[in-house]
């Protein structure tokens, strides 16, 4: 993967075979952005780069390579199976599209393949959707996204609607397909614990903006923006003895139909001066790998709220 | 005053509205005990067999964290406290001791009276319940003046309250003033004077739930509200009825981080100032972690540990219990690898015999499909129904 720059501002590059992490709570942008770079939505502005190709503007031959080459999860399995197609057709359907097989014995075969390589077994292939549980359904879904042989994967949300136990399967599994097959992820989340579990670099989005993106552990570590900061000091953490103690960000998710001028967290950013409403921050590299968009230079710690150690 | 309002006092000298918990002692008996509670739903498929003898108790002033994937009983249970269970739900036996008192065998009207009283519920998606064409102003006095019987007695004297506290009454302020008296004393309140202090009482509960701007918030519909201040409206509107058990059902589920840590901000505040038993249902442990005091985890229609919430994250017991605490990641820590439950849940149609959690149980022996495992105590107020444990 190049690099891609769907929208205006940071540049997000994935290294082939590693995890870019896309983090932001509903509504930011996350998902317009995937389907921006997967040509499924025409880009605003911005370029898109794939192994060193412009992809923004692929037509034909071209942008059917870049097709077959990129797929995508969603969060929701029951959404994005068709009901009244078996599991074999659901997995054989896109390997014909992308003519891929060349007999249905082939695509069968294959078929029985990838339902092994998620962890189901050969005789799930002649049942339906509703027969399975959701995190068999996302199995099969993962299935499906690979019968094209891609090497870049979106995962948006795909453990969002599944139980504890179920995810800790499914991302086990996306970790070791990864490993195995060499495929490189976007992986979206508005959850901040799965995303530090599997991302390399990260990301972390705000009204349609990237605001920060850099490796993971600096991010979760070191992070220079204060939207970046907000967001870790609220995710919950479960270990009572860093329960939080009040000082939690105030304000809601504004809508993004009316975006202020100047930076779009100014309304409910702790640090905001009076610079903020008037000047669009433009994105800086603070240190090498890490790009906010912060007019200032921050220094905003991690660490458990003050007095709250049991 | 009857014994219900006693824990209710109000703050004195022109206050905002807050409640003070009085100083007395709490009595140590549970607001809430549920034993034994089983309930089935007739569907075409079958029986689903939803609660399997649920055990729950929750105490005054303290935050229960009722947790458990999705499909355990976790709302069931919540529901059939509230009596909202649907008509294919059949309770096939247990009690809901409500202080002492069995719901489950009262008579239909004084049933009524209590859960209408003493629980509130609140759900994940408040615009399902907030009445879509009434600003949120008219929604709260409503059910203010719902029940003028209900309500006369706390409208009256928070009124007063108010009235009382000021330096300085104009005339018609102690006109007022007298006519509420004389109102407490003959309890009796027109329609339209309860309207009256209802609208005026809406504002202490907006800003009880710390709306900002509550005056604006008064005027405003569901639609206009983000989704963390229509959660807070619903938790107004509950409060209304000063319950004595909250049900939070995955309150949080729906809403962004950063809006879920204020929503749990209030209710920890919310805890120090209602003195009711709240259960916060969620399937998140870390939530539980940071506002409950207690922890029960259920499992396919049972509660299969009860804990404090610290002994529970330093010594998880049931393997269930010990499955989920290693399957969750933290945002705090990085891992390099993640444990998971092997299996899924249980269809409920036909659930596994004994120990319903046996079929995925790496300790499972000969004994846990044979019959379902008694609560044990390993240490006290932590107990575990398994086999492993004793019983
Ligand atoms: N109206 C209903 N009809 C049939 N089964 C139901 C109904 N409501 C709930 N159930 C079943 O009861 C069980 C418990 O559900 P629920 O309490 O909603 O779980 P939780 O809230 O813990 O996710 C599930 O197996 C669910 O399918
Ligand atoms: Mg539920």
């Amino acid at each position: 993967m190049g690099y891609v720059k769907a929208v205006d501002g940071v540049s997000l590059k994935i290294a082939n075979g590693q995890t870019m992490g896309l983090v932001g709570e509903s509504g930011c942008g996350k998902t317009t952005l995937a389907r921006t770079l997967l040509r499924l939505t025409a880009p605003t502005g911005g370029r898109i780069f794939f192994s060193g190709k412009d992809m923004t503007k692929a037509k034909g031959r071209a942008l059917r390579e870049y097709r077959r080459l990129t797929a995508v999860v969603f969060q929701d399995p029951y959404a994005s199976l068709d009901p009244r197609q078996t599991v074999r057709s659901a997995i054989t359907e896109p390997m014909g599209i992308h003519h891929l097989v060349r007999s249905r014995q082939e695509a069968n075969q294959r078929a029985a393949d990838l339902i092994k390589l998620v962890g189901l077994n050969p005789d799930h292939l002649s049942r339906y959707p509703h027969e399975f549980s959701g995190g068999q359904r996302q199995r099969i879904a993962i299935a499906r996204a690979l019968a094209v042989t891609p090497e870049f994967l979106v995962l948006d949300e795909p453990t969002s609607s599944l139980d504890v136990s179920v995810q800790a399967q499914i991302l086990n599994l996306l970790k070791a397909l990864q490993r195995d097959l060499k495929l490189t992820y976007l992986f979206i989340s508005h959850n901040l614990s799965v995303i530090r579990f599997m991302c390399n670099r990260t990301a972390v989005m705000y009204l349609g903006r990237v605001v920060e993106v850099a490796d993971t552990s600096r991010i979760y570590e070191s992070p220079k923006h204060p939207y970046t900061h907000a967001l870790l000091a609220s995710a919950p953490i479960p270990d009572p003895a860093k329960r939080k103690k009040g000082g939690v960000i105030e304000g809601d998710v504004p809508s993004p139909v009316n975006i202020p001028p100047g930076c779009r967290f100014m309304s409910r950013c702790p640090y905001a001066t009076e610079r903020c409403a008037k000047e669009f921050p433009k994105p800086v590299q603070v240190r090498p790998g890490q790009w906010v968009e912060c007019l200032y230079d921050l220094d905003l710690k991690v660490e458990p709220s003050p007095g709250v150690r049991a | 005053m009857t014994e219900s309002e006693t824990h209710w006092t109000r703050g004195s000298g022109g206050n905002q509205g807050t409640y003070v918990q009085q100083q007395a002692p709490r009595p140590t008996e549970a607001a809430l005990s549920i034993r034994g509670l089983k309930v089935v739903f007739h569907t075409y498929a079958g029986d689903v067999q939803a609660l399997d003898g649920v055990d729950l108790e929750v105490q005054r002033g303290e935050i229960l964290g009722l947790v458990g994937e999705s499909g355990c009983g976790k709302s069931v249970t919540a529901l059939a406290v509230a009596g909202l269970l649907p008509i294919n739900a059949e309770v096939i036996s247990g009690e809901v001791l409500l202080d002492g008192k069995n719901l489950l065998k009262m008579k239909k009207e004084a049933v009524r009276l209590s859960r209408l009283n003493d629980i509130a519920l609140v759900f994940q998606d408040p615009m399902t319940y907030l009445n879509p064409v009434l600003t949120i102003g008219l929604q709260i006095t409503e059910a203010l003046t719902s029940d003028l019987k209900v309500f006369a007695e706390d409208l009256i004297a928070a009124r007063m309250t108010k009235l009382e506290a000021m330096m300085k009454r104009s005339l018609t302020e102690e006109q007022e003033l007298e006519s509420l008296r004389r109102a407490k004393q003959s309890h009796n309140l027109s329609n339209k004077e309860g309207k009256r202090l209802a609208s005026l009482r809406a504002l202490d509960y907006l800003r009880l739930v710390r709306l900002s701007e509550p005056e604006k918030v008064l005027k405003m519909y569901p639609f206009e509200l983000s989704g963390g201040m229509r959660q807070r409206a619903m938790i107004a509107m509950a409060l209304v009825r000063r319950p004595r058990v909250l049900l939070a059902d995955e309150i949080t589920t729906a809403l962004d981080v950063t809006v879920q840590a204020q929503i749990l901000e209030l209710l920890k505040d919310l805890r120090d100032k209602i003195d009711a038993a709240i259960v916060l249902i969620t399937h998140d442990l870390a939530v539980v972690s940071e506002v409950c005091d207690r922890v029960a985890v259920m499992y396919a229609g049972s509660v299969v540990e009860v804990a404090g919430l610290v002994e529970f994250f330093k010594n998880p017991s049931h393997p269930y219990s010990k499955g989920l605490m290693a399957a969750i990641l933290r945002p705090d820590l990085s891992s390099e690898t993640l444990e998971s439950i092997k299996g899924s849940v249980p269809d409920l149609i036909n659930p596994p015999s004994g120990c319903r959690f046996h079929p995925r149980c790496p300790y499972a022996y000969q004994k846990c499909p044979e019959s379902k495992p008694p609560m044990t105590e390993v240490s006290p107020g932590h107990a575990v129904t398994c086999f492993l444990y004793g019983g």
